[in-house]
């Protein structure tokens, strides 16, 4: 009985998928209660996959792209950087309380700004998508050391190393795995920021395909272009994932 | 010659407390340690009795230098310590020690840090002494595996190689059989005795990449490690711990050393006489607290 229900509860996904692709294809097929501008057919929707395909894959990489530097940027720089205000009370003195305070604030507040003072959209959009991953990086860092054990700090603190070792053989070890997952949760906010960028300003990109093509009316693209988006970002969470597990083989 | 030299040095460090007291800042009335006045001995196996809540790990971590108390002094070889050292190890319940490591790269770690002098060593040089640690702790098969696979017992040899590793001269340890099964806990018990009666490794390597004489021949500090007398301070409120290990046997209550009893040169059995006089302090100390309770209330 377990059994059964368990597989039951597993299937429920992939039925309300199958039932909202069935009732989009009652609607715009069978009934026609659907408006043909605003809610193409599905297979209208293939059709303009097929078509646009290279276009999409390039809009694709072009957000990658973007989307990766924002990554090798800020990660590195919030995991160092959260990694010492942790463990030196001075450096923690001088960034956190700012950063604290201003990491509620959505890095998409500073955009009108950031275009006026930045020589191109593109590095406008880039330091939102910084700033947008940054933040929640070092406070999830900082927060992740001050809850270290006391049975691996302890050890450590016996072994008299030195600020520069503790900060990178201990520290930074412990705060790994937390990073990996953080990278996961900073996904969402950053491809937000990427593609409402994409979608102000730039001329490539998954955003700026969506834009384009909602500019003419052409929802029947648009629709494409936020199916293709999800799918993206569907992937790369599971990427992230898998890393996780690869990356950290210390936790099981 | 200069090996000669080190052994000799090697001694168990002598722990003194002067005064020790600890109270939270908001709580001044409530004492969690009161002017406590003890000496450890050199080479000592100390064990110290009570009720959770009495106050001796507080008193572990004084000593750890993990906590500053509020008045008096802890001296280590008549010098005053406040601060963590190489010369200390504090064993926990459980521990990890460094988890993303294997046990080899962690006991390694352990062993160059204690012994910066040696940092510029071939690699080779450590090893030997880590496998040799592993093989008489019975960890040869441990030394691939992440601390997360180890057994509980596995964990706490670990942890004792890493305590080796060190150096430390001065071993705290806070309940650290506690979590582990009761059968367990007796070979741990034997293990922790024979480790403290050493005051040389037996010469009787299995492994092929050392033979004993190479332990003495080897031309740079480790040996050290392998040799070094301890100091132990063992807190539990398991009463086989008190009779299996004990030489020293301090009873703490409220922050306070009440009762001490000298078991050196005391066996198992002969200890076993004393079973139902310790049990009677737990209960005396039961009963103090119901009767405080009542005059309270």
């Amino acid at each position: 009985m377990r059994n059964k229900s368990s597989i039951m509860i597993k299937l429920i996904p992939y039925i309300i998928v199958t039932t909202i692709v069935f009732l989009w294809y009652y609607m715009t097929n069978v009934s026609l209660t659907a408006d043909p501008i605003l809610i193409p057919k599905p297979q209208q929707v293939i059709r303009a996959f097929i078509k646009d395909r290279v276009w999409m894959v390039q809009g694709l990489f072009a957000s990658l792209g973007r989307l990766l530097l924002g990554y090798i940027i800020a990660m590195p720089l919030a995991t160092y950087l959260g990694v010492w205000s942790a463990w030196k009370p001075i450096v923690h003195r001088i960034f956190y309380p700012f950063i604290r305070v201003l990491s509620p604030i959505p890095p998409l507040i500073y955009s009108p700004f950031l275009v006026a003072l930045l020589p191109s959209f593109k590095s406008a959009s880039m330091v939102m998508i910084v700033i947008g991953i940054f933040m929640p990086t070092y406070l999830n860092v900082v927060h992740r050391l001050d809850h270290i054990e006391e049975k691996i700090l302890v050890p450590a603190l016996m072994l008299e190393l030195n600020d520069y070792e503790m900060v990178h053989y201990i520290l930074l070890p412990y705060a790994y795995p937390g990073i990996l997952t953080g990278c996961r949760t900073t996904l969402s906010t950053s491809f937000m920021i990427l593609t409402f960028a994409e979608m102000m300003g730039a001329d490539s990109g998954l955003g700026f395909y969506i834009r384009y093509f909602a500019d003419y009316g052409n929802y029947t693209n648009v629709i494409a272009g936020i199916i293709l988006t999800s799918i993206v970002i569907l992937i790369i969470n599971a990427l992230f994932g898998f890393v996780e597990k690869v990356a950290v083989p210390w936790r099981t | 010659m200069t090996n000669n030299k080190n052994i000799l040095k090697q001694k168990g460090i002598k722990v003194e407390c002067k005064d020790l007291s600890y109270y939270y800042a908001q709580q001044k009335n409530k004492e969690v340690l009161q002017k406590l006045n003890v000496v450890f001995e050199p080479n000592t196996f100390n064990v110290v009795l009570g009720r959770s809540g009495c106050g001796k790990s507080t008193f572990l971590r004084i000593l750890a230098g993990l906590q500053e108390p509020t008045e008096g002094l802890v001296l280590l070889d008549d010098e005053s310590s406040t601060q963590p050292s190489l010369e200390k190890s504090l064993i926990f319940q459980e521990t990890e020690l460094f988890p993303w490591l294997k046990v080899n790269k962690i006991l390694e770690f352990v062993l160059k840090k204690s012994n910066r002098e040696a940092a510029n060593q071939n690699n080779n040089h450590f090893r030997v002494i880590v496998n040799d640690i592993l093989e008489r702790l019975n960890l040869g098969q441990a030394g691939d595996l992440y601390p997360h696979q180890l057994s509980g017992g596995m964990a706490q040899r670990v942890a004792f190689a890493a305590t080796i590793a060190q150096g430390a001269r001065l071993w705290l340890m806070d309940e650290p059989f506690a979590s582990l099964d009761p059968d367990i806990r007796q070979d741990m018990r034997d293990l922790l005795l024979e480790l403290w009666q050493y005051n040389s490794w037996k010469i009787e390597s299995k492994s092929n990449e050392i033979k004993s004489r190479d332990i003495h021949n080897l031309s740079f500090q480790p040996i050290k490690v392998l040799l070094s007398n301890k100091t132990i301070v063992f807190v539990t409120h398991d009463i086989e711990d008190v009779l299996h290990l004990a030489e020293h046997l301090y009873y703490m209550e409220d922050g306070k050393f009440t009762r001490y009893l000298d078991f050196s040169d005391l066996d198992y059995e002969q200890k076993e006489h004393f079973r139902t006089e310790i049990l009677d302090w737990f209960r005396a100390d039961d009963t103090s607290k119901v009767e405080n309770l009542n005059a309270k209330g």
